[in-house]
């Protein structure tokens, strides 16, 4: 039995060919992710305490930071050769254009005490007094600085200062690596550059034969509450485990969508498993015939499954390593740190052989048990009847009832405020679909054909013909379609209402011509009043809020206020001026605040100038109920919270002065603080929405794999019925089509295919974001579901387009043949 | 059968000069088709007889333009199809030739009627109701029109396949053992439809067949013998057929050698 499997499948192998080509593409995406996070996670091994060579314990801040006077005390503990402090935040450098280098830039105060060094230095030296800086090696070399010159770094605590560039490192793959510029100063200049009060934590040094963990004991009692001491092996794992963990969670969205391509991937193997069984129902007959029980033939069938799959998954093994190269190309594109080389484990390759042969495998079974329920009898009969077998009672009936359950948890995720209810209505809709699919399937492609019709005429109907013919079969291959288009589309509308959402909310809360915002963190403290002292500039506001007695306070302009609001139900919103608030409705019915109360916040007094509602409900922060908000000027939030730190800053030219002399005066300040930004408000809305933009493109170049094995799913149906159909198209070519009618013909069969799988794709995904989209606007208020016609339209054009191309090579097929040939096929 | 009045068609309908058809290379060179020259006059009923490997089948693909011969000319009507490429020659087959197969070659997906019209169809032609309602009638499958072909019997299909053949009103209906799958009931009644074809509608019809019983509804037999025609019959009956059939096969079996290379060649 084995060797008639051996040789079937050998005969058969053209066939099975491009329905193996599923499994490889799976394969190779799950080999590739294996490949490259296990890179990735050696190289986070290999750099893991990179900055902590020297460190014998730490003395880690809890919440607030070490104060410099710690430093001292910990350095004169029995046994501490050592101590210095260190502080990690973000600064920002001024290149050599003049404007801040791009990227998150990290700062790092570098110990001066050589036995507490522990930085990989490429040239020069590392900083042993104020005004000295280190840059990485990549960063100064693109931006040209020479050791010795001037380098312009600021933070949030004020201007851009120069410092004396003294050398350059190499942190390239380490925690502090983030894509963007690193910058090391001395401690005092990192506290000074980032505003902040203390370190982060203390590295120490422990004197020769003192014991680390007696150490870390004496500087426990030392540091005190709010800090957290650690011995090195404490601090090794730590990192480590941080290291990986973000790795682990990476490798494991990319599995996730590995796992939706072979999920259908396996749906295009049972389909061409049934195709396959189908077209060899006779040869297995006859196997019964001559004395093969059924067992043996049923064996058979997953024997050769399995060796498919193996075979497969070989391949897609190899594949994948291609793949890993190419994965490692655009992480490193997007700035993600990847060590050059994946490396291939033994694991990996066990792992995926035992998957994508699992796969098939299970994929088979069902197929193989019906495709092998053969009669000895059907040897006798006429091959070329095909019983074809629609969809029974039964399944349509549970279809129906699945749909149904699927759609109604869909609707009532928001109601019931469950998001799982939106995944389980995803998930029970699209098997409603597969379960409906032979009646729902053929019914579409009739009905989308029906214009094709009339447009191409017979060569349409034809078409339209041959792919009903079979209901199983087309729905199969439209339903592998469905998974990964409603994926898609459920990101891709989802992605699109969240924009909306987000360009509505800054429509309603910024309404002037330039934005100054924070890289990475908080505006520099003197900037708003450095705005403020131009003579060309008209407002200037800083946006800022901090959450007091339970209530939001927020930082207001009396020109820009009324924007932000949607009505006012008593008072004067112009009355809003130092030493009055706008209280928001629902905090004045909690509080029972009328205009003209006396409100005392954060302890100093208040009067109530106005009650108003928000029109666009801002979010609120934790902790507050929705609406228990105040406006107060800016100068009384600066006098009431001196250091809280605003994200953004409105500002506007003053009057009669061009837009262009008012943003020269902008640029002039903010070239002083390389850790600010510029804007006008598109620019602003397209900084907001680019990460969602980026978001998507990822997510649909991780999906779209799943579309690609779909669409190898329509030319591996395609292509076996173009064999099961020699001897028809041998007819339609006798009797008159020419060859370019018959390609027509099956490119029209491919693309109605994939248009049913494209349209019910496209629906269950909006369906999908239409679930999610009423749930968010349950939670946080507005969120309405935009549809983005151009994107879904696109989506559509790329599955059709796409199915164009799959009948490329099905249609050759057809068109090798001989007429004559293939008329005498049996 | 009451169709309408014949377009009368005179003159020689599908002509052969000189046809040639060879398989293969060197040795292993098979010669189907070895210089025949041969015309079939319109509105006449001609059958081509044969037997295995004599190369009557492959004649009737190089005539019907769906084979190509490696020398010689075939013409239809006043048409060189030598000369035409492979797109032309699909049309030529389309407007001009009607075919029915032993196997009846309908499509499954298309009911009985979609057969019929199919060549109009690809023509993007609509069916003239009044003379596709005589073609259906006349074929006897009025009632039949909307069946599948997997609903029907062999007999039936092959009067649909006759159908689908008349209704374009080609120069010429080719067909290749329109009997060899079917009882001898049912074979009669496909032979007696093609017999009025010619009668009625003055139709051309070329048949293949190896039944002496079908070769005597033809006006006219041509026997085959090792690619070339070697004999023929003007009105025959079935025992004439069968014994000049005879008389060919003793000519065969002296050199049985090349027929079984044929034979194997073609699969048989």
């Amino acid at each position: 039995m084995i060797r008639i499997t051996l040789r079937s499948l050998r005969a058969d192998a053209l066939r099975l060919l491009l329905s193996s080509l599923a499994i490889v593409l799976g394969v190779a995406f799950v080999a590739g992710t294996l490949m490259v996070t296990d890179s990735m996670k050696a190289g986070a091994y290999a750099r893991a305490g990179t900055f902590d060579r020297h460190t014998d314990v730490g003395v880690y801040a809890d919440e607030q930071p070490l104060p410099p006077a710690l430093v001292d005390r910990v350095r004169a503990v029995d046994g501490v050769a050592a101590a210095e402090g260190e502080l990690t935040g973000s600064a920002g450098v001024v290149g050599s254009d003049g404007r801040p280098v791009l990227g998150y830039a990290v700062l790092a105060a570098i110990p001066t005490d050589p036995a507490l060094r522990s930085y990989d230095v490429t040239a020069g030296r590392l900083p042993d007094r104020p005004g000295e800086v280190v840059l990485d090696a990549p960063t100064a070399e693109e931006e040209g600085f020479a050791l010795g010159a001037p380098v312009l770094v600021g933070g949030v605590s004020g201007a851009a200062r120069p410092y004396t560039l003294v050398g350059t490192v190499d942190v390239a793959g380490t925690s502090r690596d983030v894509g963007g510029p690193f910058i090391g100063l001395v401690g005092a200049d990192a506290l000074a550059v980032t505003g902040e009060q203390g370190y982060g934590r203390i590295m120490v040094a422990a004197a020769p034969g003192t014991s680390r963990e007696a150490l870390a004991e004496r500087l426990s009692g030392v540091a005190g509450p709010g800090t957290t001491v650690w011995t090195r092996q404490q601090i090794l794992d730590a990192a480590v485990d941080d290291a990986v963990r973000d790795l682990e969670q990476f490798g494991l969205v990319l599995l996730t969508f590995a796992g939706v391509a072979m999920v259908v991937a396996g749906f295009v193997i049972a389909n061409t498993f049934a195709i396959v069984l189908a077209q060899r129902t006779r040869r297995t007959a006859l196997l019964r015939l001559i004395g093969a029980t059924r067992g043996q033939v049923f064996r058979a069938a997953l024997l050769e499954a399995a060796l498919l799959g193996l075979a497969a998954s070989v391949l897609g093994v190899l594949a994948g390593a291609g793949l890993a190269a190419g994965m490692a190309a655009v992480l490193s594109a997007l700035d993600v740190p990847v060590p050059i080389g994946p490396t291939l484990s033994g694991p990996t390759v066990l792992l995926c052989l035992l998957l994508g042969t699992g796969i098939t495998v299970a994929a088979a079974y069902l197929p193989a048990w019906q495709g092998t329920r053969v009669a000895p009898a059907a040897a006798l009969t006429d091959s070329s009847v095909q019983v074809t077998r629609g969809a029974g009672r039964a399944r349509l009936t549970t279809g129906a009832v699945v749909s149904a359950a699927g759609v109604a948890a869909l609707g009532f995720a928001a109601t019931v405020g469950q998001i799982v209810l939106v995944a389980v209505g995803g998930v029970l809709t699209f098997f409603g679909i597969v379960l409906y699919g032979p009646v729902l399937v053929p019914a579409l492609v009739r009905l989308f054909g029906a214009p094709v019709r009339r447009l191409l005429g017979a060569t349409a109907a034809l078409a339209v013909a041959n792919a009903v013919r079979n209901p199983r079969r087309v729905s199969a291959t439209a339903t592998a379609l469905v998974i990964g288009i409603g994926l898609v589309s459920a990101f891709v509308v989802g992605a699109g209402s969240v924009k909306v959402g987000i360009e509505r909310s800054v429509d309603a809360r910024i309404g002037v011509d330039y934005l100054v915002t924070g890289i990475g963190g908080g505006l520099p403290a003197t900037l708003a009043g450095e705005l403020a002292a131009r003579p060309e500039l008209g407002v200037v506001h800083e946006h800022r809020s901090r959450v007091a007695d339970g209530v939001e306070i927020r930082s207001a302009h009396p020109e820009l206020v009324g924007r932000s609001l949607s009505g006012v139900v008593a008072g004067d919103v112009d009355d809003l001026r130092s030493g009055t608030v706008l209280a928001h409705r629902e905090l004045a019915e909690a509080r029972g605040w009328a205009v003209g109360s006396p409100v005392v916040l954060a302890g100093r007094t208040f009067r109530v100038a106005a009650v108003v509602t928000a029109g666009e409900p801002s979010p609120a922060p934790a902790r507050v109920p929705a609406g228990h908000l105040v406006d107060v000027v800016d100068a009384d939030f600066a006098a009431l919270f001196p250091t809280e730190r605003g994200y953004l800053a409105e500002v506007e030219p003053a009057d009669g002065v061009s837009a262009a002399r008012a943003r020269a005066a902008v640029e002039t300040v903010v070239a002083r603080h390389p850790t600010v930004n510029l804007m006008d408000q598109a620019a602003y809305k397209k900084m907001l929405t680019g990460t969602v933009d980026m978001l998507l493109a990822f997510v649909t170049a991780l999906l779209g794999l799943a579309v690609v094995i779909a669409l190898v799913g329509v030319a591996n149906t395609l292509s076996l019925s173009v064999v099961e159909r020699t001897r028809e198209n041998g007819v339609l070519r006798a009797v008159g089509l020419t060859r370019g009618r018959m390609r027509a013909m099956l490119a029209v069969e491919a693309v109605l295919t994939a248009m049913v799988g494209a349209v019910l794709g496209v629906a269950l995904g909006i369906g999908v974001s239409a679930g999610a989209m009423a749930f968010v606007a349950k939670i946080s208020g507005d969120f309405t579901l935009v549809l983005p016609w151009g994107r879904l339209a696109g989506i559509f054009s790329v599955a059709v387009l796409a199915a164009l191309a799959a009948s490329v090579l099905p249609a050759r097929r057809a068109l090798a043949r001989p007429v004559v040939e293939a008329l005498g096929v049996e | 059968m009451s169709l309408a009045p014949p377009p009368v068609r005179t003159g020689v309908a599908v002509a052969a000069r000189g046809l040639r058809k060879e398989y293969g290379h060197g040795t292993a060179r098979v010669v189907a088709l070895d210089g025949v020259d041969v015309g079939f006059a319109a509105g006449a009923f001609h059958a081509v007889m044969g037997p295995s490997g004599s190369g009557k089948s492959t004649l009737l693909h190089c005539l019907a333009g769906l084979d190509s011969p490696t020398a010689g000319t075939v013409r239809i009507g006043d048409t060189d199809t030598a000369r035409l490429d492979d797109r032309r020659l699909t049309l030529l087959r389309r407007d001009r030739i009607g075919f029915v197969f032993q196997k009846f070659n309908l499509l499954p997906a298309l009911t009985a009627e979609e057969n019929i019209v199919l060549p109009l169809a690809i023509a993007n032609r609509r069916p003239e109701a009044t003379w596709l309602r005589q073609v259906v009638a006349a074929v006897g499958l009025a009632d039949r029109l909307g069946h599948r072909p997997g609903e029907l019997s062999g007999g039936q299909q092959q009067r649909v396949a006759l159908a689908r053949a008349l209704v374009t009103r080609p120069e010429v209906i080719f067909a290749d053992e329109p009997t060899g799958n079917l009882d001898s009931r049912s074979g009669a009644e496909v032979l007696r439809l093609l017999r009025e074809a010619v009668d009625t509608l003055g139709q051309t019809v070329v048949m293949v067949t190896h039944d002496p019983v079908a070769a005597a509804y033809a006006d006219r037999v041509v026997f085959l013998a090792d690619g070339r025609p070697v004999r023929e019959l003007t009105a025959p009956t079935a025992e004439r057929v069968l014994d000049t059939l005879a008389g060919l096969d003793r000519t065969a079996e002296q050199d049985g050698s090349r027929v079984a290379a044929t034979d194997a060649r073609r699969g048989r």
